[in-house]
């Protein structure tokens, strides 16, 4: 098996970057405001030269970078980031295993007909990457995950691929940090001077498991580059996406509409199809000279209607301004579930009818609870500058 | 019995030192603000309980807009639509 490890480092901060190009060069650090009581979950080369570094108190990172921008973590848009991400991997193997936020396992095993060696297909995977998604990315490939996922970690600005038989020699000078133990097991080998993982293969597979148990064996194995384990893959990406390039840049919002309306109808039968719908729309344009917008809708009602999501869209984008033009559209529908119920009209439209089917309700609620929990809603002062002056619930039966 | 609609529900807000906010706490989740796309204010009914209150209309980080305001007598920020 040969393994392809996609990581994307510091996925919060490129998030961020992304959503904020303005940011690109700016001391970053997301977890939260300096006056919050929580720790940075990520941050930027520009504020790590500075002593700033994950898990470290707001207040304390404050005070070694107080030039930095600070931004909440926005873990839903982390989440869908790697589902987008994901959504790219699946045109290179249909084995694609997302490995928490930011990495993601493909078993790329007989692939060189499709993309080529190794080296080939992580240069187009790195490529891909950086041009839909807009992540820089880290890629390593290996005999295995255990290898490819710390050779991921240790790529530079090339994929690192470590050659079938040469894992042992690989592994054997990184630290035993790369283990997957638990804290105590590793604090343990320590003790007992072992540094690296060239080291522990080196140890009788006995004294390993009489002290660490299963935990030992494991760790023995993996030390000696022996890792089985199969790319298993994840549940689909729970997003659609689409792409849309133009020679001649978009320079109205009547065109970008129209191009959207194109996009959207390819999308949406497809999540008719799944009989899903959607609950919400990413959209990235992206100028000439390669600036990125991109948008983020939640909507309020989960939707599969092309009319409906182009309505969504252009109310959104009516505020917006592309002086440079749009040369390319991604359109990304996520939040895909299936569609468990929708809102009925409570009546018909009939006036007749509809004071009818109330009192029927009424009655049913009536006998079913013992009193009536529908109110009428009144007018009390509609032009009120107070907004809770203007509208209340009355009981049906009170008068008014 | 008449139970009014749209009142106010308290919230947590981060403001800068004119006031202005900065991010918002819902359902104890930080939403910063990205932009605030209009400011208001209102006076009304100083003859008995005085109504003082500075109203934003905000766009968050996760893309929805939503009104706050400070009520100006006592400090407190809430969340309302307007």
């Amino acid at each position: 098996m040969q393994t392809l490890c996609l990581f994307i480092p510091h996925l919060p901060v490129q998030w961020e970057r992304r959503k904020h190009p303005e940011l690109a060069r700016a001391a970053l650090i997301v977890g939260g405001f300096p006056y919050e009581r929580t720790a940075v979950l990520d941050c930027s080369e520009e504020a790590a030269v500075q002593g700033v570094s994950p898990g470290m108190p707001l207040r304390q990172a404050s005070h070694r970078c107080p030039g930095a921008v600070f931004l909440p973590a926005d873990e839903a848009g982390c989440a869908g980031a790697s589902g987008e991400v994901l959504g790219l991997l699946d045109r290179f193997s249909p084995a694609v295993e997302p490995d928490g936020p930011g990495r993601a396992f493909i078993d790329i095993s007989g692939t060189e007909q499709l993309f080529g060696p190794a080296g080939d297909l992580a240069g187009q995977v790195s490529r891909l990457i950086l041009r839909q998604a807009g992540f820089q990315s880290r890629i390593g490939v290996a005999g295995s995950k255990f290898v490819a996922g710390i050779a991921a970690s240790l790529a530079s600005a090339g994929p690192l691929i470590v050659e079938g038989g040469r894992e042992r020699p690989f592994l054997a000078p990184l630290s035993i940090e790369f283990l997957p133990l638990a804290p105590e097991a590793t604090a343990w080998l320590k003790r007992l001077g072992l540094r690296t993982m060239g080291q522990v293969a080196g140890l009788p597979l006995n004294a390993l498991d009489s002290q660490l148990g299963r935990d030992g064996l494991m760790a023995h194995r993996l030390a000696n580059g022996i890792d089985q384990r199969p790319v298993t893959p994840g549940p689909g990406p729970d997003t659609l996406a689409e792409t849309l390039s133009f020679e001649q840049p978009l320079g109205s919002l009547e065109a970008l509409l129209t191009a959207l309306g194109r996009l959207l109808g390819r999308l949406t039968p497809r999540l008719r199809s799944r009989y899903q719908v959607c609950h919400q729309i990413r959209l990235c344009l992206r100028s000439g000279d390669g600036r990125a917008w991109p948008h983020t809708l939640n909507l309020k009602t989960p939707s599969d209607s092309r009319p409906g999501m182009l309505g969504i869209l252009k109310r959104h984008l009516e505020a917006a301004s592309f002086p440079e033009g749009v040369s390319e559209i991604h359109l990304v529908l996520a939040g895909l579930h299936g569609e468990s119920g929708r809102q009925a009209p409570l009546s018909t439209g009939t006036k007749g009818l509809q004071a009818e089917a109330l009192q029927r309700l009424n009655s049913g609620l009536r006998e079913r609870f013992g009193r009536n929990p529908l109110k009428r809603v009144v007018e009390i002062d509609s032009g009120s500058r107070i907004p809770e002056r203007r509208v209340a619930l009355v009981d049906p039966d009170a008068g008014g | 019995m008449v139970t009014p609609l749209n009142t106010p529900r308290e919230v947590r807000v981060a403001a800068d030192q004119h006031g202005n906010p900065l991010a918002v706490s819902i359902r104890n989740r930080q939403r910063r603000v990205v932009r605030i796309r209009n400011v208001w204010r209102i006076d009304d009914e100083w003859w008995r309980q005085e109504i003082a209150r500075r109203y934003f209309d905000l766009e968050l980080s996760d893309a929805s807009v939503i009104t706050v305001f400070q009520d100006l007598t006592a400090g407190k920020w809430y969340r309302q639509r307007y």
